[in-house]
């Protein structure tokens, strides 16, 4: 018992003594004099009163609030406060059931009107008693984790807000808490029930079956085997377009609320949408030109009895192309999501530049093959900047900014070196530095695809 | 001398614990109050208190008043040829207010302790201080506003083991203290409060109450209209503390309007700002732990407390009636006095000590693992938590979210939501960390200090490299550099200011201005009292201008009364 020590005092002390104790001390160490003497005091006081109140809570008997609350009813509230604003509790049963009451609010959050809810919860009388708010509260909490089926996320929040646990050091997790709001709001968007009411709030002429479609399709994990079309469900257009926009791969979007199911809702619109028409249609083709491809390779190397380097050189060039014709596909449905959902820029633009510096890289490889100059270099000149920009936000800003302008200045000094000798080291150095831009970004941020803030943990 | 100064948002006061006790020191018209307004005159002059509160309703383009509320911001207010900061606007009052108290101790005061709201922020804190360095004092301490009023409550009650609430709701802020006095010892459990609820929303609800039953709106009204109708409001809301009923006269758009408001239409009208004030007493009570049966006392500080919808407030949460020992617009001066008295170490107050807490929560910004390994960011780690005694210092360590992580940030919020954007930022840091370490080798350790004024540091250190850094708070918009504040002295220093011997005068033609304003039916009648009034100041015959000087006084008290 070192804070009693530190007190002067037996680990036995009353409170009245404590308190004796610490106004002696605190004269000898004032806080404006001694700030670190003090706090050192005050800690120790502190410390000693909660063990001497734990003491004496052990010690007895625990009344239950009931009765507590019971005599505050009893003594009449004052002429003042006039009989109306008095709590009134039911004389008749002075056990309040903190569970009927949860049961009301619960009932009354579940209309999915937040300001009707607060309005409501203003006149409860019996929400005015300080203790009883708070195990209203408590109880309130865990018939929540519970919840089946959940409530939405405004109501949640006002509910977490109006109890006050709404704020740091309320004594719960915060990250339990975000979880419980999160878990309440998804699954109040996708509950089956609430479909209906989904429908309504979205406003939208698509037919409810597709709504469950969609629904349908987000509910479920997604396996990577359903990239492949025809191993996929019946509705595997829709789950194909879906896929496609989805950045994580094994489960649903983490943030599937109303405006989500809205975009999903609004991309997978076939009647509305022949572009997504388009694109089946394209993947379909090239998966089917790639499998005949890669016979036709096969087929060739067994009948020529070709050297096994031309074998591998022909796999590489096929792998290259499977690689471009997929950062392709990201980047047509990123610019797809990006024209539905303005507001999800920031999610995509990483995406975005992810896709496109390969792009580039080929597209300068097809004009070098073209003999077009200006359009090579103008094509690697932008890879390069877009994957220098890329590369840059893995640094400190000042940092950054000198190992950024130290790079242009060399690769262009470099590539008038080159253009002397020929105009294709030019472009090719810019790629190459593209390229290897792009890789080390990747292996910086290992799960390229998602973007993480360098921020503390 | 040290002086205690309340610098509210409607009305400021000034006093100093004498060997008797705390005193208070009228202003130049006598009174204890000095209004919190600022306005200039047709010659450029400076005119502060009643004169430029009724200067509000006859020249509201050249006054201003509520500028506490935008202590902290670098709002700026234009009088005619001059632009204020709310700070300059503060310290041209407090200049006002120290000039009344050395005319009543016949010496300089140099030093104050300054009352603020407990739920002030860094900035505001420290704009409260430029205001001083601004008016020429130093400001020896900030006292919240809530601490002090229970000092003025507390000092005259038993001494031994209270625990009571102290409810302060003043013009603009509303304040929550929890406190308990045993042995001389003065201790604050827990203070919450809003800064953007005060009397000043009650009259914003009644203004459009009125506007509303009237059909008319907000924009379409004249200033000067505007500004006679607020002030009528005011009164009208002052007199439903004491009646059922009352009503409000007012011209506007030639038409002459009547409207009767009682006091449960305003009482329900008001409702909504009542469950506001809710929110703080649950957050006070709650960090104190304690129950409603623990407390011995609420106490009611503030002008707007006298509402009868404050008392039904208490009385329903707390089940008792609260209490009005001291006048409520004086408590907190005269806390401030005693306050001042403790830190010039007065005999009387040997043996009193206050501890006060810090009534929101520091801390720095986080990212977290979900529990299906997703990271979020955005959160908020609390590093002193709110209600802490003061002075307090604590360390946190952080740790990198990647290995290898060249830099982390530091970012410093104040407030009370889990996730900091719902916070207050104060600033930022980048530490640079060495990036060959293993995250979990690569700490950095943070210290928050947060002083007896309430003003905070942080510092933060590298565990790997060993570099210690300071983050410097007052890169914010609303915070004046030292730089800055000296630029202003010389500034303020060139506004002229009446001497306060005219000052009587002054503020009767201000009021006579006013009631010019107010009152059609009497323009003639009080358009020759003010030429005849002119024309005595003009032959500066101080006998000739104390006769004229009462009798218009009296003319405008009975015409006012009528």
């Amino acid at each position: 018992m070192s804070a009693f020590a530190r007190l002067g005092l037996p680990s036995t002390a009353s409170e009245s003594s404590i308190k004796r104790a610490y106004a002696r001390l605190l004269r000898q160490t004032r806080p404006d004099d001694d700030p670190e003497g003090f706090q050192r005091l005050n800690e120790a006081y502190k410390e000693a009163l909660a063990h001497c109140r734990s003491r004496t809570a052990e010690s007895m008997v625990l009344e239950p609030w009931q009765n507590s609350l019971s005599e505050m009813d009893k003594s009449p509230p004052t002429a003042e406060t006039g009989s109306e604003a008095s709590p009134r509790l039911d004389a008749d049963a002075p056990c309040i059931d903190i569970t009927t009451i949860c049961d009301k609010i619960i009932a009354m959050a579940e209309q999915d009107d937040m300001q009707a809810m607060q309005q409501w919860l203003a006149v409860q009388p019996e929400l005015w008693s300080l203790p009883l708010k708070n195990s209203i509260g408590d109880r309130l909490l865990d018939l929540l984790q519970e919840r089946e089926p959940p409530i939405c996320l405004a109501c949640s929040q006002a509910l977490l807000e109006y109890f006050g646990f709404a704020r740091v050091l309320s004594g719960y997790d915060p990250m339990f808490l975000h979880e419980l709001q999160q878990r309440m709001h998804i699954n109040w968007s996708i509950e089956s029930n609430q479909e209906q009411g989904l429908a309504d709030a979205l406003d939208s002429d698509l037919k409810n079956h597709q709504l469950q479609r969609v629904l349908n399709q987000l509910r479920q994990p997604l396996h990577f085997w359903q990239w492949i079309p025809g191993l996929g469900a019946p509705d595997a257009n829709i789950m194909l377009v879906l896929r496609g926009a989805r950045i994580s791969a094994s489960r649903p979007p983490a943030s599937l609320d109303q405006g989500q199911v809205a975009f999903w809702l609004a991309i997978s619109d076939m009647e509305h949408l022949h572009r997504q028409h388009l694109a089946l249609l394209a993947t379909r083709f090239t998966f089917a030109m790639l499998v005949g491809l890669m016979t036709a390779l096969f087929g060739w190397w067994i009948l020529t009895r070709q050297s096994i380097a031309n074998f591998v050189l022909a796999c590489i060039a096929i792998a290259g192309l499977l690689f471009i014709l997929w950062c392709t596909f990201k980047v047509l449905a990123a610019i797809n999501r990006w024209h539905y959902c303005p507001e999800h820029l920031p999610i995509i633009w990483p995406w975005l530049c992810f896709g496109f510096i390969p792009l580039l890289c080929a597209g300068t490889l097809l004009c070098m093959a073209l003999n077009l100059p200006i359009a090579a270099t103008f094509l690697s000149g932008a890879s390069a900047w877009l994957a220098s920009q890329r590369l840059r936000r893995g640094y400190g800003p000042q940092l950054a900014y000198v190992v950024y302008l130290a790079w242009w200045f060399t690769t262009i000094w470099i590539c008038f070196q080159l253009l002397a000798v020929h105009p294709w080291y030019a472009v090719a150095s810019f790629m190459g530095m593209a390229l290897l831009m792009w890789i080390l970004d990747v292996v910086n941020h290992r799960h390229f695809l998602r973007i993480f803030h360098g921020n503390t943990a | 001398m040290i002086a205690g100064i309340d610098l509210g948002t409607t009305h400021s006061l000034i006093g100093c614990y004498t060997d008797n006790g705390p005193r208070l020191f009228p202003n130049a018209l006598g009174n204890f109050l000095t209004p919190s307004a600022v306005s200039i005159d047709d010659g450029g002059h400076v005119v502060v208190g009643q004169a430029a509160r009724d200067r509000l309703i006859s020249h509201p383009r050249l006054s201003v008043a509520t500028f506490k509320r935008w202590m902290g911001s670098d709002r700026e207010t234009i009088l005619g040829t001059h632009r204020f900061r709310p700070e300059e606007l503060s310290a041209l009052v407090l200049r006002s207010l120290i000039a009344d108290a050395e005319v009543a101790l016949g010496e300089k005061v140099t030093e104050a302790v300054i009352s603020v709201p407990a739920y002030f922020s860094d900035a505001q804190r420290k704009a409260t201080h430029a205001a001083g360095e601004l008016a020429g004092i130093k400001v020896e301490r900030l006292i919240n506003e809530p601490t002090a009023a229970a000092l003025a409550y507390g000092l005259d009650q038993e001494p031994n083991g209270t625990r009571f609430l102290v409810l302060d709701l003043g013009g603009g802020t509303f304040d929550v203290s929890i406190l308990e006095m045993f042995e001389g010892i003065v201790e604050v459990h827990a203070s919450a409060g809003d800064n953007f609820l005060g009397g000043e929303n009650f009259l914003d609800i009644l203004e459009m109450a009125f506007l509303e039953d009237n059909h008319l709106d907000k924009p379409g009204l004249d200033v000067h209209v505007r500004a006679q109708l607020r002030r009528r409001l005011e009164v009208a809301k002052r007199e439903l503390g004491t009646r059922q009923e009352t009503h409000v006269k007012q011209d506007v758009q030639s038409r002459h309007i009547d409207w009767r408001i009682d006091e449960p239409r305003f009482a329900s009208l008001a409702e909504p700002l009542v469950q506001r004030m809710r929110v703080p007493l649950e957050r006070a009570m709650r960090d104190a732990h304690l129950e409603t049966l623990d407390l011995d006392a609420v106490v009611l500080v503030g002008g707007a407390s006298r509402m009868p919808l404050v008392s039904r407030l208490v009385s329903r949460m707390f089940l008792k009636l609260p209490l009005r020992h001291v006048d409520p617009d004086q408590g907190v001066a005269i806390g401030a006095c005693i306050a001042a008295g403790l830190k010039a170490r007065n005999q009387q107050l040997q043996e009193t000590i206050l501890t006060d807490v810090c009534p929101y929560t520091l801390g720095v910004s986080v990212s977290r693992m979900s529990g299906d390994n997703q990271r979020l960011d955005g959160f908020f780690e609390p590093i002193i938590h709110r209600n802490s005694t003061v002075p307090v210092s604590r360390e946190d360590t952080l740790h990198p979210v990647h290995d290898g992580q060249k830099v982390v940030s530091i970012e410093v919020y104040q407030g009370e939501s889990p996730m900091v954007g719902n916070n207050i930022k104060l600033g930022e840091i980048d530490i640079p960390l060495n990036p060959k370490l293993p995250r979990d080798e690569n700490a950095v350790t943070v210290r928050f200090t947060y002083d007896i004024d309430g003003l905070l540091q942080v510092e933060a250190q590298a565990q790997a490299t060993g570099q210690h850094h300071e983050l410097i708070l007052e890169q914010n918009p609303g915070i004046l550099t030292p730089a800055q504040i000296r630029e202003r002295l010389a500034r303020l220093a060139d506004i002229k200011v009446h001497p306060r011997d005219k000052q009587e005068n002054i503020a009767l033609l201000a009021r006579a201005e006013r009631l010019y304003e107010e009152r059609l039916d009497q323009r003639d009648t009080l358009q020759e009292w003010i030429a005849r009034f002119r024309g005595a100041l003009d032959q500066q015959d101080e006998n000739m201008i104390r006769t004229h000087r009462s009798e218009l006084s009296k003319a405008l008290s009975s015409l006012e009364n009528d």
